[in-house]
């Protein structure tokens, strides 16, 4: 059970439709499509990107694993540069929360606000400095430190145009 | 190999259960079922004694009260084990979750330990 923040962060950042990179390319952000090879992009994953288990190691694990990921209630972002090149994804907790996933780690895309979607939760090693900077830019709190990874989380605000 | 065999009742992981079975090639395997109630326990075990000896094992059983993640360690130890097998548990995600009976195990243990992720 996740201990949420009692009070919703300010404003949530609005997402940009598209970044450009480190490398001056231009990168699209948009909702997962039924015909997006997600799978091939996490097959070429090298394997210091993965954290905590994800992507799975073997092809036939990462398409079990997607099939979850891609039900309807899950909530799919992709980046795009040529192909897929990166992925975030809210999943519901059956708690009435969204566990938040983001891949590669680099990947800029930020999570977006949905209808009604409120409480959002994710876990993060301690030691993954880059991702806790991001988590804690946009208003997650660490919500439980005990345990090997650190959990944190946010509300966000009940009505009104986010950030 | 000698097996023992951690079972988280109040979670318990069907695919722990084989890969201790293909561990164990025929050797001794010891049910060890924490948390949850001990009726809970009790039946995690019995379930899990089931399977095993549908694949031919004679599993013994240990319930464990407090501290099951030391007693793991120490069965091991005491009982000439040669491996402990957990049982994972993930996030809606799909990520990893290592509760703390599974750190203490893998920090603490003088045996090998396969998580089954």
């Amino acid at each position: 059970m996740i201990e949420y923040p009692a009070d919703p962060v300010g404003g949530f950042p609005s997402p940009p439709r598209s970044i450009v990179d480190g490398e001056a390319r231009e990168i699209r952000l948009r909702r997962l499509r039924a015909d997006d090879r997600l799978a091939e992009m996490y097959a070429e994953f090298s394997p210091k990107d993965r954290a905590q288990g994800i992507p799975p190691a073997s092809k036939t694990a990462i398409r079990s694993w997607l099939e979850k990921l891609r039900r309807p209630e899950c909530l799919n972002l992709v980046a795009v540069h040529d192909a897929l090149v990166g992925h975030a994804v809210l999943v519901p907790d059956g708690d009435g929360g969204f566990e938040l996933g983001r891949k590669p780690p680099r990947c800029g895309k930020r999570s977006r606000r949905s209808t009604g979607i409120d409480r959002i939760w994710l876990t993060v090693e301690h030691w993954n400095d880059p991702a806790l900077a991001l988590y804690e830019r946009v208003g997650f709190e660490p919500v439980d430190t005990e345990q090997f990874e650190l959990t944190m989380a946010l509300r966000l605000p009940d009505s009104g145009d986010p950030g | 190999m000698d097996v023992v065999l951690g079972l988280d009742a109040a979670a318990p992981d069907d695919d722990a259960v084989e890969r201790a079975i293909d561990r164990a090639q025929g050797d001794e395997v010891l049910v060890a079922a924490y948390g949850g109630d001990a009726d809970i326990r009790e039946s995690a075990a019995a379930r899990a004694r089931e399977r095993l000896a549908e694949a031919g094992l004679d599993p013994s059983t240990r319930l464990l009260g407090t501290d099951p993640g030391a007693r793991l360690v120490e069965l091991a130890e005491t009982g000439g084990y040669d491996c402990i097998v957990l049982g994972g548990s993930q996030s809606p995600l799909g990520k990893v979750r290592l509760d703390a009976v599974t750190e203490f195990v893998v920090l603490n243990a003088r045996t090998s330990v396969t998580l089954v992720r």
